[in-house]
């Protein structure tokens, strides 16, 4: 194979990840609409689009790397922080959200969390009146 | 040296697990949100875990946070149990005995080689 075929199937490859990467992306946008309530939402936004952002910022360095001889650190990077960032974030959104009392979808099948939660701020309040 | 190796090795079988762990859910997650009728049980499963330390809790939690279609919602002050919220439960002790065979065993191989 000449070096222009290679090239050619190279850069539709690239392509190919980086539009499963903007498909993923999409889907997970139609999830955060339809999805009934916060903790689901939460479920499509922080976890599908975080495979979408990986599959769009491997391509791009996959290409420069490739195609321009440039090995991007700023990319490698980015794809460190939204690791980092992401399970945070779903994290923090939902421990707050349960926290201050938003509930659960109705067609939810159990909350091993509701008791225990409200054995601790009893624990806590009592605590405190002593 | 030999223990420095093995560890290495257990790091990259915990990579590879967790990006298995990544597409398979990613795949089963995006499925259920183009599906026409939404057909999800979705609930809050309270997992016990063997790790002790707070470098292994925190590892574990952020995997499960980043595998789609399980997020962890609350550590109890007792250090060993997990909320976890799941988006479809088929059997709650199926789930929780999954993590502990995947993530909390690589985990364990991980800090304990």
């Amino acid at each position: 194979m000449n070096p222009e075929t290679i090239g050619s199937i190279l850069e539709s490859v690239i392509g190919i990840v980086v539009l499963i990467g903007a498909l993923i992306s999409v889907i997970s946008v139609i999830g955060l609409i339809r999805l009934p309530d916060v903790y689901l939402r939460s479920h499509a936004a922080t976890k599908s689009a975080t495979l979408g952002v990986l599959f769009i910022l491997n391509g791009a360095f996959l290409y420069f790397w490739i195609f321009e001889d440039h090995f991007s650190i700023k990319l490698l990077l980015g794809i460190v922080f939204v690791f980092l960032t992401g399970p945070v974030g779903g994290h923090l959104n939902g421990r707050a959200a349960y926290r201050s009392g938003v509930s659960l979808w109705k067609g939810s099948v159990r909350d091993d969390l509701k008791e225990d939660l409200k054995r601790e701020r009893q624990e806590r309040q009592e605590g405190r009146g002593l | 040296m030999i223990t420095y190796i093995r560890r290495a090795w257990a790091v990259m079988k915990l990579f590879v697990l967790f990006n298995r762990e990544l597409f398979l859910s990613s795949y089963a997650v995006l499925v259920q949100i183009i599906r026409p009728r939404l057909a999800i049980r979705p609930g809050i499963v309270e997992m016990k875990t063997r790790l002790r330390s707070n470098t292994e809790i925190t590892l574990l939690s952020c995997l499960i946070c980043l595998t789609p279609g399980t997020l962890t919602l609350d550590v109890a002050h007792d250090g060993e149990t997990l909320y976890i919220h799941a988006m479809d439960i088929e059997d709650a002790e199926e789930l929780a005995e999954s993590i502990r065979n995947t993530f909390e065993r690589a985990i364990m191989e991980v800090t304990r080689a």
